[in-house]
C-alpha cells in the first residue's frame, strides 16, 4: 500500500514538475536565451535550422513566418535602460546612432506581440511604429520620443495603457546576427516621466 | 523518511525526463505548424496568398468574400508577404516577379518551418525575384551542367532544399499607405510554378 502511494507520489511529482517547468521554460526562453545589449534582447532564432531545442519548440507554439538571418535581425526591449518595465503611462526618449542595416523599423506592441489598442480618443489612432526612411536624423543619429502627447521631431504615439515592448527589426544588416547586437550600438531608452508619478 | 526522500528524488528525475521529452518532442510532433496551416491554401493555382500589413491597410479585408487568412504572429507591420507552397516530388519550383517597388526579401522554408535559404533584394538580379527551388538530389546534375557550359546564364538562382515540401515567402516593405497598391500588385504578380521533370 505504501509502495503504491510512493509510486503515485513520484508520478505526480514527475508529471506536475515536468510539464510546469517545460511551460515556464518556453514562456521565459526569449528573456533567458537571447544575447543582451543594453535594454535590448535579441529575439530567439525562430526558423533557424541550427536553433537550440527550446527555440525550436517555442517556434512551434505559434503560427509565424520565420525570417532568415540574411533578411533581418530583431531585438526586443521590455524595460528601459534603468531596468524599469516599459509602461504606456510614461514618456521615453530613444536615442540611437546609424545602424549597420539597409533599413530598420521600430514599433511598440503589447507584451506578447499583440497590437496596442488606443485607450482614448485624443486625436487620430496613429499606429506606434516608425521606420528609418521616414525618420529624422541629425548627423549620424536619431532621437525619438515615445509619449501620449505629440512631440516635435520623431514621435511614436503611446495611446494605450499598461506595459508594452519595443521591437527593433534591422533589415539587410551588414553584420551577422552573432555580432550585430554587440558591436552595433542599439538605441538607448530613457524614461522621461510618468503621468501618474 | 528515507523512503519519502527516495520517492521525491524519483519524481524529480522523472520530471527532468518529462521536461526534456516535451521540449524535444514539440518540434517533432508539431512538425511545421505554419507549413501545415498555409500549404493547403498556398497552392500555385490558388488565389495569391498575401498578408497585408494590418495597421496600414485597415482592419478588414477589402473583399469580404476573400478567404480569411490565418493570423500569423510576429510579422513586421511595415511588411506585406506572399506565400507559395512547393512540392519538389513532381519537379522544381520557380518563383519569378516583376520589378519590386521597394525593399524585398525572400525566405525558403521547409515543411518543418525552418529557413533553408534567404536573400534580400541587394543580392537579387535586376531587383526581381527569380529563383528555382530544387531537390538536393538535383545539385550534382545542375553543377555538371554548369561545368559543361550548358547552363543558361539567364536561368534562375538555384536553391537546393533537403526536404521536398516547403514554402517560399516573399516580403516587401510598405513604407507608407501610398506604397500599398504597388506592393500589393508586386506580390500578387509573383508567379509560382512547378516545372515538371524533363521540362527544363
Amino acid at each position: 500500500m505504501i509502495r503504491a502511494l510512493n509510486t503515485v507520489l513520484s508520478l505526480v511529482i514527475a508529471l506536475v514538475l515536468g510539464a510546469l517547468s517545460a511551460a515556464v521554460a518556453l514562456d521565459r526562453w526569449p528573456q533567458m536565451a537571447g544575447g543582451r545589449s543594453g535594454a535590448w534582447l535579441e529575439a530567439p532564432g525562430i526558423g533557424d535550422p541550427e536553433a537550440d531545442p527550446y527555440s525550436a519548440a517555442l517556434a512551434q507554439t505559434r503560427l509565424q513566418l520565420p525570417m532568415g538571418e540574411v533578411e533581418s535581425s530583431t531585438f526586443i526591449a521590455v524595460a528601459d535602460d534603468g531596468g524599469q518595465p516599459l509602461d504606456a503611462a510614461c514618456a521615453y526618449r530613444v536615442t540611437g546612432g546609424a545602424l549597420p542595416a539597409r533599413l530598420f523599423t521600430l514599433r511598440a506592441e503589447g507584451i506578447t506581440g499583440e497590437p496596442l489598442v488606443a485607450s482614448n480618443q485624443d486625436g487620430p489612432a496613429l499606429p506606434p511604429m516608425i521606420h528609418s526612411e521616414n525618420m529624422l536624423f541629425a548627423g549620424d543619429g536619431f532621437e525619438l520620443t515615445l509619449s501620449a502627447q505629440a512631440a516635435p521631431g520623431n514621435w511614436l504615439p503611446l495611446r494605450s495603457q499598461g506595459r508594452f515592448r519595443l521591437v527593433l527589426s534591422a533589415y539587410d544588416a551588414a553584420l551577422s546576427d552573432a555580432t550585430f547586437g554587440t558591436s552595433a550600438q542599439l538605441p538607448s531608452i530613457v524614461r522621461l516621466g510618468c503621468a501618474d508619478a | 523518511m528515507r523512503k519519502l526522500a527516495y520517492t521525491v528524488l524519483t519524481g524529480l528525475v522523472g520530471a527532468v525526463f518529462l521536461h526534456l521529452a516535451i521540449i524535444f518532442l514539440i518540434p517533432v510532433l508539431a512538425g511545421g505548424r505554419t507549413y501545415a496551416a498555409l500549404a493547403p491554401i498556398a497552392g500555385e493555382t490558388a488565389d495569391a496568398l498575401v498578408f497585408a500589413p494590418p495597421r496600414l491597410s485597415g482592419e478588414t479585408p477589402s473583399d469580404p468574400a476573400e478567404t480569411p487568412l490565418p493570423t500569423v504572429s510576429g510579422n513586421d507591420p511595415f511588411f506585406a508577404s506572399r506565400v507559395c507552397a512547393f512540392d519538389l516530388s513532381a519537379g522544381s519550383f520557380r518563383v519569378t516577379s516583376d520589378d519590386a517597388p521597394n525593399f524585398f526579401s525572400v525566405a525558403v522554408l521547409d515543411d518543418r518551418d525552418r529557413v533553408v535559404f534567404s536573400l534580400v533584394d541587394r543580392l537579387a538580379l535586376d531587383n526581381r525575384v527569380d529563383l528555382e527551388v530544387l531537390a538536393k538530389a538535383e545539385e550534382g546534375r545542375r553543377r555538371q551542367r554548369q561545368q559543361a557550359g550548358l547552363a543558361d546564364p539567364g536561368e534562375a538562382l538555384p536553391v537546393f532544399a533537403a526536404r521536398d515540401q516547403g514554402l517560399v515567402v516573399v516580403r516587401a516593405f510598405v513604407p507608407d499607405a501610398t506604397y500599398a497598391e504597388s506592393v500589393d500588385a508586386f506580390l500578387r504578380g509573383i508567379t509560382c510554378e512547378t516545372i515538371a521533370f524533363g521540362a527544363s
